[in-house]
């Protein structure tokens, strides 16, 4: 078996066009994030327990695990408790998913053609787009 | 909070592919296996919902060498060369 047939490994380009799609999507993601001032979706419930977290109460609702109210806290820390607080790690999370997709797809296909569709349709899906937006 | 969910799995699948489409040592492709189920893990402790992924993947894990056994699968895909050098027989 020849070594060429190989999928290529994640090489500079392909870190570099990964990198370039994170950015792009952290700036589509927050971009008027702050907008509506009021909780909304899940934010009514998860956005409470992560302020539990930070206050040092154990009073986290019981219905998820706790891992995504606790990161939801990082962003309250670290940005306020405000509406860009509450969704930033999300927005964050959402870019870092779309550089997964890019390389990803990389692995699967070794062709930077298909990563690069993959990735802008990952960017401009619905889904991803509000998650990310939301707290 | 479904996008930590997301963010978990997808992050998982990375190492989780490097490790059966790159020619790597056993004991790196080892590694990022564990890797990749800690991710996973993670991608459980935000939502339930991961579970259901976690059940899917552990399907594909034994479906693949399964059929790559059974149904006639082209030498050069990448499970095949995968079976071929846990194996033994080289890249």
């Amino acid at each position: 078996m020849e070594a060429r047939s190989l999928p290529p490994k994640i090489d500079s380009k392909a870190r570099l066009t990964a990198f370039v799609f994170g950015l792009a999507a952290l700036a589509l993601f927050l971009f008027g994030i702050q907008k509506p001032g009021v909780r909304n979706f899940d934010e009514i419930v998860y956005v409470p327990s992560a302020e539990a977290v930070l206050d040092g109460l154990n009073e986290m609702d019981s219905a998820e695990p706790p891992m995504g109210k606790l990161l939801l806290a990082v962003g309250i820390n670290q940005a306020g408790d405000s509406p860009f607080g509450w969704r930033v790690s999300s927005a964050v999370c959402g870019a870092l998913t779309l550089i997964a997709v890019y390389l990803w797809t990389h692995l699967l296909f070794g062709d930077y053609r298909v990563s690069f569709v993959a990735a802008t349709l990952t960017l401009f899906n619905n889904f991803l787009f509000v998650m990310s937006r939301t707290g | 909070m479904d996008v930590f969910l997301i963010f978990f799995v997808f992050w998982s699948l990375v190492p989780y592919t490097a490790a059966l489409t790159l020619d790597l040592s056993t004991v790196r492709r080892r590694i990022l296996l564990y890797i990749s189920g800690f991710l996973l893990g993670l991608a459980g402790a935000c939502k339930w919902n991961a579970i259901d992924t976690l059940a899917v993947l552990l399907g594909i894990s034994f479906a693949l060498p399964w059929i790559s056994k059974h149904l006639p699968v082209s030498p050069a895909s990448s499970i095949a060369r995968w079976l071929k050098s846990s194996a033994g027989e080289g890249p």
